[in-house]
C-alpha cells in the first residue's frame, strides 16, 4: 500500500540556485531555508515526490489543461533557465498512471501528459529539497497563472482524490507530496526594476495576505483558507498569486494538522512549510 | 486579434535564440511571419515596444518581461516598468486594464 509520508511547500523562485551561491545574508537565508524542508523530508525516506506546481508556459504554451498529470518514465529540466543546474529526473510512471486513472474513473478528469520537461517552477524545488534523495517524482500541473483557474476548493479536492489514489495502490511507496509557489508575486508588473526589493524588483502587492496564509497554516485552519482565496483575493496578490492553489491541492493529501516547521521568508511573498505525516 | 498570438511570440522568443536574434535585426519582417498572424495594431504596438497597450490588448505582462529581459523590441527592464507604470499613472483605477491588480 501507498503511504503519504509528508507534505512540503515552498517557493521556487527561479534565480534562487544561482542567488544561494553568493557570499550574501540572502543566500544564507535561502540555503537555510531549504535546508529545513530538506531535512525534514530527508528523514521521511520517500520513493516518490508528488510536486503540484503550476508551468510557466513552457510545457504548456497552446493548450493549457486545468489539472494534468506526467505520465512518463523520466523527464528533465529546467527547460526555461538554461544557466541553471539541470537534472534528468525518474518519474514514477506506475503510480503516475494509477494516480490519473483513479481521478478519471472516480469523476475528476485529469489529463495525462506523456512527453514533456518541466520548468523552473518544478526544478527548483527538487534542486534544493530532492536532487539527492534518489527519489522519483510525479508532476501534477495546476493551472494557476492564466484564467480561469481552478477554484480553491477544486484544488483541495484534487488533492484529496490523489491521496485516495496513493492510499490504494497495491505499491509499498513512501510518498512525499510538494506544493510549490508563492502566495504573493506580481511579475512583469510597475514593481519591476524597482531597487527596494532584494532581487531588484519588489512584486509582493498584498503583503498583509501572505501574513494571513501563513498564520491560518500554522493553525491547521485550512477550511478558512479555502473559504479566502478567492479569485478577487489571488487577484489582488499579483499575477502569480494563484501559486497558492498547489499549496492548496498538497494540503488536500492529509488531514489538517499544524505544521512541524513554517516559516515566511522576511518581506518575500512565500514561505516554507513542512508537515510530517510518518516519521521513521 | 488574440491574445494567444501576442503571448506566443513572447514565448517562442523566449525558447529559441535564432528566433530572438532574428527579431533583433528584422522586427517587422520577423513578426510578418508569426503563426498566429498579429493584427496591424499589434505589430504596430511590438515594433514601438508599447507594453502598455499589449498588455491592454490582453498580453500576459509576465511574458512580455521575458520579452524585456532579452532586450527585444527596444525594452530593457527599466524601460518596460517605466512604460508600465506611466500608464498606471495615467489610470490608477485600472479603467483600461492597464491594472488588473490594484497595486499598493
Amino acid at each position: 500500500m501507498g503511504k503519504i509520508v509528508g507534505a512540503f511547500g515552498v517557493p521556487h523562485y527561479p534565480r534562487f540556485p544561482l542567488m544561494a551561491r553568493e557570499n550574501t545574508p540572502l543566500a544564507s537565508e535561502i540555503e537555510r531555508l531549504y535546508g529545513e524542508v530538506a531535512g525534514h523530508l530527508r528523514e521521511l525516506e520517500p520513493d516518490v515526490l508528488v510536486i503540484f506546481s503550476s508551468d510557466h508556459f513552457q510545457t504548456f504554451v497552446a493548450d493549457i489543461p486545468i489539472f494534468s498529470i506526467g505520465v512518463a518514465e523520466s523527464t528533465d529540466g529546467p527547460c526555461d533557465q538554461p544557466d541553471l543546474p539541470a537534472y534528468k529526473v525518474p518519474v514514477d510512471y506506475r503510480l503516475a498512471q494509477q494516480m490519473q486513472t483513479h481521478a478519471v474513473k472516480t469523476g475528476f478528469d485529469v489529463g495525462m501528459h506523456q512527453e514533456f520537461a518541466l520548468d523552473h517552477t518544478f526544478m527548483v524545488p527538487y534542486h534544493f529539497i530532492a536532487r539527492d534523495l534518489g527519489a522519483s517524482i510525479v508532476p501534477v500541473f495546476i493551472s494557476g497563472l492564466l484564467q480561469p483557474t481552478p477554484t480553491a476548493q477544486r484544488c483541495f479536492d484534487l488533492g484529496a482524490r490523489l491521496r485516495e489514489a496513493i492510499e490504494t495502490t497495491p505499491d509499498d511507496k513512501r510518498v512525499a507530496i510538494v506544493g510549490s509557489g508563492s502566495f504573493s508575486l506580481d511579475l512583469g508588473g510597475i514593481h519591476e526594476g524597482a531597487s527596494d526589493g532584494p532581487f531588484r524588483f519588489d512584486g509582493v502587492t498584498d503583503s498583509v495576505w501572505v501574513d494571513r496564509v501563513v498564520s491560518l497554516l500554522s493553525e491547521a485552519k485550512t477550511s478558512e483558507i479555502l473559504e479566502e482565496s478567492t479569485d478577487e483575493q489571488m487577484g489582488r496578490a499579483g499575477n502569480i498569486g494563484g501559486e497558492l492553489l498547489n499549496w492548496i491541492a498538497m494540503l488536500g493529501t492529509f488531514d489538517a494538522r499544524e505544521p512541524d516547521f513554517l516559516e515566511r521568508q522576511g518581506d518575500l511573498g512565500h514561505a516554507y512549510g513542512a508537515w510530517k505525516i510518518d516519521g521513521r | 486579434m488574440t491574445a494567444y498570438a501576442i503571448n506566443k511570440v513572447c514565448i517562442q522568443a523566449a525558447a529559441d535564440a535564432n528566433l530572438r536574434r532574428r527579431i533583433k535585426i528584422d522586427p517587422e519582417g520577423t513578426l510578418q511571419t508569426s503563426v498566429p498572424p498579429l493584427s496591424a495594431e499589434e505589430k504596430a504596438a511590438f515594433l514601438a515596444g508599447d507594453v502598455a497597450e499589449l498588455v491592454r490588448m490582453g498580453a500576459s505582462r509576465y511574458l512580455l518581461m521575458g520579452a524585456a529581459r532579452s532586450g527585444l523590441f527596444g525594452l530593457d527592464i527599466p524601460t518596460f516598468t517605466e512604460k508600465l507604470r506611466a500608464a498606471y499613472l495615467a489610470d490608477p483605477d485600472g479603467r483600461s486594464d492597464i491594472s488588473p491588480v490594484k497595486y499598493p
